[in-house]
This record gives C-alpha cells, sequence and structure tokens, in this order.
C-alpha cells in the first residue's frame, strides 16, 4: 500500500477480514434502517462533530439516483484511518482512550466498529469523503457492495480482503475537516412515515434533560418533503400530560442515592434517600402515564402507540439503550430491562412500559461496572447491570402501587356511589310512604314518582350485580391471559425440537437419495430409515403437543390422573436422556380429578422445565415424581436433585419475576404459572424439605377430588 | 515434497459415527483421516494433543448447556495454532450466535459456517474448499515441510532474520502456528523466493 499522500492520487484500498461472513452478521445485528442511521449518527458524535446533516434525495422509491447523505463537520479521516481502522473489524482504536479531545471531551458511544456496516443496511455502493483539518486534500473511498455480492455467488471461493476499493483525493481548503458518507444505490424505500419515525428515533439521541455541550445537532432533510423536512434540527419533544413525574437524584458527597417509596397511608409516591448503589449514581426521571393521561396523550398524538415507550439509559447523555431499534409492534420490542416480562402475574396491576417514559442518566466515569454488549443491544449481564435492572424494576413496582391505589380508588369510588345511591332511593321511596301515610289524599299524583324510583332502585341494583359479575369475569379472563402466556415460553424450545429432527431427517434423506442404491451402504440405508421414522414419531408427538393447546378451550372435564401424569412425563423422556437425567415417577393411586389438562401440562412442563435448569452442570441428575391420595386430596410430590433454593428465598420462588436460573434462561415465569394453575384447581403447592437434602428442591402438590 | 493428507475431525453432540456427512467424508477421504466426537471436551482434549498439520474442524456450535461451546472449542484451537481450518455448524440463526463468538470467528478466520438450511453435501464441499485452500497456502506447506523433518534437525540453528537473531526450525514454525508478524514474514519472503526461482527456471527453460 501507498505510505506517501504525495505519490498516490488513485489507488485501491483492501479490507483487513473476510468481509462477506461480517456483512452477514452486520445485517443479522443492525436489523433495522433507522437503527443503521442511528450508528452512523453515533459515529458523528465520536468524532467531535457538532453538526450532523441527514440529506435524503428522491428515496420514495427505490431508482438509481436515489441518495442518503451524512455530513458531519467532526476530524474528519487520514488515509492511515482509513486503511487501519476503518477497514478492520474489531478494532479498538476507540477504548484504548475513553475521552474524545478537548473542548469536547466526548466518552466514546461507537466502541466496535460495526456501525460502518450499517452502510450496507442502507445502500449498495457508499462513497466516504474525508478530511482533517490541516491536511491539503479530501480522501475519497469508494465501496461497491454489489461486488462483493456478485463474488459470493461466485462458484470460486474468492476471499473478499483480495478485492479491490478505489480510492482518490480532491483538492480542498486546509481548514476543511469532517466526514461524509454518500450512499447510492439505496436498499429500501423511504416514505413520509419513515422520516416521521426516524426523526422521533433521533431526537432520542441526546437526552432531553442533561443536554451536552459542545451541542451535538442534528439536521435532516428530505427532497420530496421539503415542508416538512428541510435542515430540520431534531429536537427532543417536551413530555405533555403525564399523570406523575418523579425526578431521582443522587448526593456523591453524602453517597446517597434517591428511590421511590409509596406511602400507603396518603397514597402517595414520595423520594426517599438509601445508601451508595454498587451499579454506581444514577439520575432518573420517569413520567407516569394513568389511563386519563394515556387518553389525553393518545388524543394528542393521534393513537401514535410508540411514544410512551419505556424506559432509556443515556450515558454521558446519549442514548444507549434500548438501541434506537424500531418496532412498531410494541409487543414486538426488546424487553431489555425485563420490564414487561414482570406484567405477567398482574397484567393489569403492574406499570408496562407503554404507561412510563422513563430517563436514566449513567456516565461512564461514575458506573464503570455497566459496559456495553457487543451488539449494542443491550449491557453486558454482571452483578451491576443485573443490580440497574432491579433497581429500576424497583422503583416501577412503587408506581404500580400507585396504579392500584388509584383504580382501588376509583373503584371503591363508583361502587360506594353505587351503594349510596342504592340506599337513598330506598329513604326516598320511605320518604314517599311516609307522606302517602300522612296524606292519603295526594296518593295518586305519589304514585309516578313512586314507581319511578322502584325502578331506578331495580336498576341500581342491577348495575351492582352487573359490576360484580365484570369483576369476576375479569378474573376470567386474567387466567386465560396468563395461560396463553405460557405459550410464549414452549414456542421456541418446540421450534428448537422440530428444527434438530428436521435437521437430521434432511442429511440422512439426503445420503440415501445421493447413494441409492449402493451395497457397500445397505446396513446404513435401513439404520436411517429406522432413524427417520423415528424422527418423525417425535416430530408428531410435538405437533400433538402443539396442537392440543390450538384447539382446547378452558374447560374442565373428568380425568384419570395416573394417565395424564404418565403421558406429560413420556413427552420428556427424549429431552432427559439428552441432559442425562434420571426419571422415577411411581404413581401409587389413581382417581378421577375433575381438571383442566392444559392446566396439568402447564403444571408438570414448567416443574419439569425449572428441574431441568436447576440441574445443568450437576452430577447424577434426577427427578423424581410420585402420587398418592391422602384423605380428600391427591398428592403429587415432586423433586429434583439440582442447585435448590437458597434460604430465606422460600417465599419468593412463587413470584413471577423471581428466577435462581437467569443464566439457564429461566425467566423467572415458571413457578408462578405453576402455582397459578394449582390455584385454578383449587389446590394447594408448597416447598418442603428436599428429599435430595442437602441437594435438591421438593414439592408437595395437593388436589381436591370427588370420589 | 511428499503431501500430507488432510485431517478432518468432526465435533457435534447431536450426530454419530454413522451420521451421514461421517460417513461421506470418510469414503472421501478415508477412514483413518476422518476423526468423530461427540462432546466438545473430547474434541479440545483430542485436538490439543493431535499433530494439527493440514486440519479441518467441523464444529457444532449449539453444545449442551454445562459442556464447552464452539466458541470456547475454537479459541482453544487458535490458540494453538492458526493454520487449523474450522468450519462451524449451526442451528442458529446468525443473530442467535453470540456476536462476541461472532468476532472471534471473523477475526481469526473461522473458514465458514453452515446454516441449518443445507444438507451434509454442503458441509462436505466446505471441507473440500478447505482442502483446496490449505494445499495452496504457503504457511500450511512450510508447516509440513518443517514438520517431516526429524527432531533434532528441528532444533538446530536454521536461518537468521531480519532482527539479526538465528531461529530454530521449531522457532520459525510456532512463529508460522501463531501468525506472529515474524511468522508472516517469514512466509512472504519464502513464498517471494519461490516466485523467483519458479520465474527463473521458467525463463532458464524458455530460453
Amino acid at each position: 500500500l501507498p505510505t506517501a499522500k504525495s505519490d498516490i492520487n488513485s489507488n485501491s484500498l483492501r479490507w483487513r477480514f473476510d468481509v462477506n461472513t461480517f456483512r452477514l452478521i452486520g445485517r443479522e445485528l443492525i436489523t433495522d434502517r433507522v437503527t443503521a442511521v442511528f450508528e452512523l449518527i453515533k459515529n458523528c458524535y465520536d468524532a467531535n462533530s457538532t453538526e450532523v446533516r441527514l440529506n435524503f434525495a428522491n428515496v420514495s422509491e427505490r431508482n438509481q439516483q436515489s441518495q442518503i447523505t451524512i455530513t458531519d463537520n467532526g476530524e474528519g479521516m487520514s488515509f492511515a484511518d482509513i486503511r487501519d481502522k476503518w477497514m478492520v473489524v474489531g478494532t479498538n482504536s476507540k477504548r484504548k482512550k475513553l475521552y474524545s479531545p478537548k473542548p469536547f471531551n466526548r466518552r466514546y458511544v461507537g466502541e466496535k466498529g460495526i456501525g460502518r456496516f450499517a452502510v450496507d443496511k442502507l445502500g449498495s455502493k457508499l462513497k466516504i469523503k474525508t478530511k482533517k483539518r490541516g491536511e491539503a486534500n479530501w480522501l475519497s473511498v469508494v465501496i461497491n457492495w454489489d461486488e462483493y455480492e456478485r463474488l459470493s455467488k461466485a462458484a470460486q471461493l474468492t476471499l473478499f480482503t483480495d478485492v479491490d476499493n478505489h480510492f482518490s483525493y480532491e483538492k480542498g481548503n486546509i481548514n476543511e475537516h469532517g466526514t461524509s458518507l454518500e450512499i447510492t444505490k439505496v436498499n429500501e424505500q423511504w416514505s413520509l412515515n419513515d422520516f416521521e419515525r426516524l426523526e422521533k428515533e433521533l431526537s432520542k439521541v441526546v437526552s432531553p434533560f442533561f443536554p451536552i455541550e459542545p451541542p451535538f445537532n442534528i439536521y435532516l432533510s428530505s427532497n420530496e418533503h421539503p415542508e416538512q423536512f428541510s435542515e430540520k434540527l431534531i429536537k427532543a419533544e417536551d413530555v405533555q400530560f403525564a399523570s406523575s413525574k418523579f425526578q431521582l437524584r443522587y448526593d456523591l458527597v453524602n453517597q446517597t442515592q434517591d428511590v421511590l417509596h409509596f406511602n400507603e397511608a396518603t397514597g402517595k409516591v414520595i423520594i426517599k434517600k438509601t445508601g451508595a448503589k454498587i451499579f454506581g449514581p444514577v439520575q432518573v426521571i420517569f413520567y407516569y402515564f394513568n389511563e386519563a393521561a394515556k387518553r389525553k396523550y393518545h388524543a394528542a398524538f393521534k393513537n401514535d402507540d410508540t411514544r410512551i415507550d419505556g424506559i432509556k439509559i443515556y450515558r454521558d447523555g446519549v442514548l444507549t439503550t434500548p438501541f434506537a431499534e424500531f418496532e412498531s409492534h410494541p409487543d414486538k420490542k426488546r424487553d431489555i430491562l425485563g420490564i414487561d416480562k414482570r406484567l405477567w402475574r398482574d397484567i393489569f396491576n403492574r406499570v408496562s412500559s407503554r404507561e412510563i417514559i422513563g430517563i436514566v442518566e449513567i456516565s461512564k466515569e461514575r458506573n464503570p461496572g455497566i459496559i456495553d454488549a457487543t451488539n449494542r443491544q443491550d449491557f453486558i449481564d454482571r452483578e451491576e447491570y443485573r443490580q440497574l435492572k432491579e433497581f429500576i424494576i424497583e422503583q416501577l413496582n412503587v408506581i404500580s402501587k400507585l396504579k392500584i391505589h388509584e383504580r382501588e380508588n376509583s373503584k371503591k369510588t363508583a361502587s360506594d356511589a353505587l351503594e349510596r345511591a342504592d340506599t337513598e332511593v330506598k329513604y326516598f321511596i320511605e320518604a314517599i310512604q311516609e307522606i302517602e301515610h300522612e296524606h292519603p289524599e295526594i296518593k295518586r299524583f305519589l304514585k309516578p314518582l313512586k314507581y319511578q324510583a322502584k325502578e331506578v332502585s331495580v336498576s341500581i341494583k342491577h348495575g351492582i350485580s352487573e359490576q360484580k359479575k365484570a369483576e369476576i369475569d375479569f378474573a376470567r379472563k386474567e387466567t386465560i391471559y396468563l395461560s396463553l402466556m405460557s405459550l410464549q415460553d414452549y414456542a421456541s424450545k418446540l421450534a428448537h425440537a422440530v428444527r434438530t429432527s428436521l435437521s437430521k431427517i434432511k442429511d440422512m434423506a439426503a445420503f440415501i437419495k445421493n447413494k441409492f442404491p449402493n451395497a457397500k451402504h445397505e446396513n446404513i440405508f435401513k439404520e436411517y430409515a429406522v432413524l427417520i421414522y423415528d424422527e418423525m414419531v417425535t416430530l408428531n408427538r410435538v405437533v400433538d403437543f402443539m396442537l392440543s393447546y390450538a384447539g382446547s378451550e378452558l374447560e374442565f372435564e373428568d380425568m384419570h390422573i395416573k394417565d395424564v401424569i404418565l403421558k406429560l412425563f413420556q413427552l420428556y423422556t427424549a429431552s432427559f436422556t439428552s441432559e442425562n437425567i434420571n426419571l422415577s415417577v411411581d404413581v401409587k393411586d389413581d382417581v378421577i380429578l375433575y381438571a383442566n389438562r392444559r392446566l396439568l401440562e402447564d403444571i408438570f412442563e414448567n416443574l419439569i422445565s425449572n428441574s431441568v435448569k436447576a440441574l445443568r452442570g450437576r452430577k447424577n441428575k434426577m427427578i423424581k415424581c410420585s402420587g398418592f391420595i391422602e384423605d380428600d386430596t391427591f398428592a403429587i410430590i415432586f423433586s429434583d436433585n439440582g442447585i435448590g433454593i437458597k434460604q430465606g428465598d422460600e417465599e419468593k420462588i412463587f413470584d413471577i419475576y423471581y428466577t435462581t436460573t437467569a443464566e439457564q434462561g429461566g425467566a423467572g415465569i415458571g413457578l408462578f404459572i405453576v402455582k397459578t394453575r394449582i390455584e385454578a384447581l383449587k389446590g394447594t403447592i408448597e416447598l418442603q424439605k428436599s428429599e435430595f437434602f442437602p441437594d435438591g428442591t421438593t414439592f408437595k402438590i395437593v388436589l381436591p377430588f370427588k370420589r | 515434497m511428499s503431501m500430507v493428507s488432510p485431517h478432518i475431525v468432526i465435533i457435534h453432540d447431536d450426530w454419530n459415527e454413522n451420521y451421514p456427512l461421517v460417513l461421506e467424508l470418510r469414503e472421501k477421504y478415508g477412514d483413518d483421516n476422518v476423526k468423530f466426537l461427540k462432546h466438545s471436551q473430547a474434541g479440545i482434549d483430542y485436538l490439543m494433543q493431535a499433530p494439527t498439520q493440514k486440519t479441518i474442524v467441523v464444529l457444532d456450535y449449539n453444545f449442551k448447556t454445562g459442556e464447552p461451546t464452539g466458541g470456547d472449542v475454537f479459541k482453544k484451537i487458535r490458540q494453538k495454532s492458526s493454520l487449523v481450518y474450522v468450519i462451524i455448524v449451526t442451528k442458529s440463526r446468525p443473530k442467535d450466535i453470540s456476536p462476541d463468538d461472532f468476532i472471534e470467528f471473523v477475526n481469526n478466520h473461522a473458514l465458514a459456517i453452515a446454516q441449518p438450511s443445507g444438507d451434509y453435501t454442503e458441509i462436505s464441499r466446505l471441507v473440500e474448499i478447505a482442502i483446496q485452500q490449505l494445499e495452496m497456502r504457503a504457511d500450511v506447506i512450510l508447516e509440513e515441510w518443517i514438520v517431516e523433518k526429524s527432531a533434532e534437525d528441528r532444533e538446530k540453528p536454521f536461518m537468521a532474520l531480519a532482527d539479526k537473531r538465528i531461529y530454530t526450525l521449531n522457532e520459525i514454525l510456532e512463529n508460522i502456528r501463531q501468525k506472529t508478524p515474524l511468522g508472516d514474514e517469514i512466509t512472504k519472503d519464502i513464498l517471494g523466493l519461490a516466485i523467483d526461482l519458479v520465474l527463473k527456471k521458467m525463463n532458464t527453460g524458455n530460453a
């Protein structure tokens, strides 16, 4: 490669790694156009820009003239920067230094250099034009992703490190500096709606409450929507209509951190001080929207459900996570902080990310334990981050108490009013009767009045009973909802099982297709035929299991408990074998239970999956289940010799988001579902001293039956 | 120079000795040249003691919890030598591969990541490409040439390099395997020399 600028006007540069493979992952990491733009904007920030201009030209449909240009007034890159950093993956040049040069002193936000692949998401041709202050020329490098595409499809394997990327120099003013990315052959169309979305997402880049200095301004232009987007400065909008706002601060001198606290007596949320937290001091602002506030907000913003969008974490004034990821459907949003997964218990009581706008401010300096994960979508799972998540959830739980209080209050007000009205009507009728008694001559005038009052009384009574029915109905719906939620949990497991089976079948079938007939492989063909058949049987079972969900209602029926338990365990034989788990099932008695099959399946599925997680990495793995009649009930003892439950946690284990198996993928809903299901069957579950003490866990489940 | 047969190691816990890919590769490259291992730890143990020249590893990414992951095995292999070709086999979608592992694969030249969409013939084809590349790589040929020397010869001072130090063949081998700047330099120099010699030969031949 040329080393001195003087001897080059035009030449080529090569990637320092096999870019094709990396592109694949780049595409998976950067799944969305807005995320892609956001990544590039972060690079501008790191380069000490104070202004970034985003220009979209002719992108409403795909055509040769379409172009996205991102221009910043940052430091720019030298030839060596491009060669040694831009063309290398996973470069850690940014991490060696924490700050950008004065007067900016910005903490770098883009750490892994994935940003450049964001360009690939946006369009297939890129021209980088860049210049550092003091250099005479602008450097241009042209990267044509299409060329890689073409090569990757060629029969011969070509290493992309061998592909030339053209570069050249253009004369410039010595004081100019910055970088511009010209992306042409834009991959996707951008509609007005997309621009609005982009604007909304970009408005979150910089914290609205703790603005950065020197500033970082983004201007958005589209030649197709000049009225809305012509050098439009992107600014965070003020949060309006919230029903409550809470601000938490910290005190470095006294080492205290503000936390929220719900005062039961007054029904109000107050702020208290606690000691310093392991994750370091944080500043937080929460806006809570109760039902009325949400209605107002939605009326003002035309039901745009993405605006009240949960908690965001800013580091040193710049958004870190959730990472500018757009998902139009709120349920599909990534739940990094685990805010919505805790909803499953009390979907109607807990505060969800759709009722909260929260800004959590951290800094690299004061919160060094909170470190970005490489996928840019989360932080690395460490004790500090776990505690920070817990801290945020605890604050939300306090707000949940406020929510419950407000709702109970309004429910009580409504039902009190009904009761009062009922009593008042009664008094009214009594008063009329008294008047009738005293003045029988006006009885005929009072008659319609009395009739009306009685009608009203009937209506009110009807209202009261309807209200009670509605409450019962509500509880029933809650049960159905929870049952559906547990399905989500099976889905990925089932999909994985199906995929494993299918890929084995495919390989064996391909072998037979390619080699048959061949006397040498005769035995193999036979073996494969049997194995393919077996895999099919497994697949069939999995599908049956899924179908049982599609068809079944929440109806109760009589069933033989022994039969149900044995069949359920059969489903897991394969996975027990692969996990090396010894199973012992001993159901002595059989009774007819009036129950719902799905509820029972849920109970065992969750107990088993919990045990499997608790047994990971243990020796002589055992799961044991026995069943017997005990008085008027059927008792089930379910045990494993896994890691067991920590002392002091016995009460918490049935809580919805409590888990001791987070590393193994435990979301902390299993035992909650178990408990709610058992309660739906009017039974009980309790933790007993482990059969495998000092290891393991034993549950006793008691279900009533009719003789 | 005699050609060493490629050595293929398959580590996959959903497969067995009779799995289509194992049979296919044994048919193509000989029973002795294809080793199948079901557990990732066994794979690491095997690779750590086996000679690494001209080795291709077909490696599962999704091992059961508790066992070393595909990423762990890969790192171990790379600690020993960067001349081994590794083909990663995964049931996961790319985004389910841990990005740290992915960057590790890319920066340390995993040859390919085989997706579940294809069948065993696709992996077989990748093995073929790996073998072709191994046979053409100057560093691999150098390794093969050095390994063939006797242990005694390998310990003798062999050549002085740019830093004026005299290196034994074993030291040179180590540098080539670890892909140190020195190792790369030697490879390049020898390749340059070889091209020179070939060209001279051609010129003389033409004359």
